[in-house]
């Protein structure tokens, strides 16, 4: 059912982003069908880093990408250690997962029913890459993930009602060009291929209090000292370690356009 | 028992245990399924480091911050341990900017660092140094070419690859790494 409502939801957002193609953007169409039906198509952008660098604010270019609509749940994640037993919670090598790896799963191949269908967390950066390449894809760089999912309100707050998850306006909001498809953040943060980039320690927002000794480079001056979401998010990255497995952390997975 | 029967138990527990020594332990990092060229144009792979102690830095050439003062803290602690630990540390240094870092780069900076030959200066491929830094806990990112901001971290890997110590500050206090290297099992797996 879910997929059936899915793929109109994805023609509708691809058709969207044709409209939008201007002549000289044949390539970029072409690359837009090139996508599967649970991917978005992302085309090339800028990223400009949360951090300025001594010499001021930096755009990276991003290179066009397929990305998962959503993260990836339990039931795909089932799929994955079934043929691949060497990911399962009993076999892991401890250098890939901390003890907590799956430890919602009641054993090796069982996910609890009833959240089947929803992301699976738990899982490790290891993991999560080798699901990826095994699906033929990789996890999203900080540059890509920020650029289809930075697109939360700068002035958002987190939420004290007593939700699941206050953070979750940090979690990832469409980039605006992408709205119309059917892109979504279930309230989980998300791995990304190079999670270890960010230089985030000290007082928030500026070198003051940073343990000086500990980085080298004056990478914590942010671009947008009141884009609170980002700093949560940059920070949360360097903050993990690449056998982390956390509840409240799962995955999507990209793929190049060839 | 006769004598063969006791000469063949005894092979095949010799075999078995050099079986099981050869095979990385579950936190070994050189589990990672990575490759690696020394300066020397030799390939390496991580597993070929077991036997040794190791003092890891990651480090880049053109680096005017931290790194020269961690290589030469790394240095004079190479010159000025003490005895007894003196034979079971090699040190390691690995670019994360292979891109710049040729081997020729690597050779010259060898050089130019006096590094003897219990040195290993080595490169690998993006992906794989990022891999090895995930593990390490070693932060990174290139802010414009030539420059990157980065962790300031060295660490202690055991004889068979376990991380047994690290700290930020290298160049202060070297008498946490003297320890972990006389006593590696007493030490903390890393967190």
């Amino acid at each position: 059912m879910r997929h059936l409502i899915a793929i109109p939801a994805l023609l509708l957002g691809a058709t969207a982003l044709a409209a939008e193609a201007t002549a000289a953007n044949h390539a970029a169409r072409a690359c837009t069908s090139a996508c599967r039906t649970h991917e978005v198509f992302v085309p090339a952008g800028v990223y400009v880093p949360f951090f300025k660098s001594g010499t001021g604010t930096r755009a990276v270019p991003v290179e066009p990408i397929c990305l998962n609509a959503s993260a990836v749940t339990h039931e795909e994640f089932l799929g994955f250690v079934r043929d691949h037993p060497d990911w399962r919670k009993s076999r892991i090598k401890k250098l890939y997962a901390e003890s907590s790896y799956l430890a919602d799963w009641q054993d090796d191949l069982t996910p609890r029913p009833e959240v089947l269908s929803e992301p699976v967390t738990f899982v490790s950066w290891f993991a999560a890459g080798a699901y990826c390449e095994a699906s033929g894809g990789r996890l999203p760089t900080v540059a890509e993930w920020e650029r289809f999912a930075g697109g939360n309100a700068p002035a958002s707050k987190p939420d004290t009602s007593g939700g699941n998850a206050p953070f979750a306006f940090a979690m990832g909001r469409s980039a605006p060009e992408l709205a119309s498809t059917p892109l979504t953040f279930p309230g989980v943060w998300e791995w990304t291929a190079n999670f270890n980039s960010a230089m985030v320690s000290g007082r928030i927002g500026t070198s003051e209090g940073a343990n000086s000794s500990q980085f080298c480079g004056d990478g914590i001056r942010a671009v947008d000292p009141s884009n609170y979401g980002a700093f949560l998010r940059y920070s949360f990255r360097s903050s993990l370690r690449a056998n982390f497995a956390l509840k409240n952390l799962g995955f999507r997975c990209v793929r190049e356009v060839s | 028992m006769n004598r063969t029967h006791k000469g063949i138990a005894f092979l095949a527990a010799v075999t078995l245990m050099t079986e099981v020594g050869s095979e990385p332990t579950e936190r070994s990092v050189y589990q990672l399924d990575s490759s690696w060229v020394e300066d020397n144009g030799r390939a390496l792979q991580l597993e070929a480091l077991e036997g040794d102690m190791q003092l890891l830095a990651l480090i880049y050439t053109t680096c005017t911050g931290a790194c020269p003062v961690t290589v030469k803290s790394m240095q004079m602690f190479s010159r000025n341990m003490p005895d007894d630990i003196k034979g079971r540390i090699r040190f390691l240094l690995v670019t994360v900017d292979p891109e710049h870092d040729t081997l020729a780069i690597l050779r010259e900076y060898r050089r130019e660092m006096k590094l003897d030959r219990r040195w290993k200066l080595v490169r690998g491929s993006p992906e794989d140094v990022r891999e090895l830094a995930a593990v390490l806990g070693f932060n990174y990112e290139q802010i414009e070419s030539g420059q990157f901001a980065h962790s300031n971290l060295v660490t202690v890997l055991d004889q068979r690859g376990e991380i047994v110590h690290q700290q930020n500050d290298f160049a202060s206090d070297t008498k946490a790494v003297v320890e972990a290297i006389r006593h590696p099992q007493d030490e903390q797996p890393a967190p």
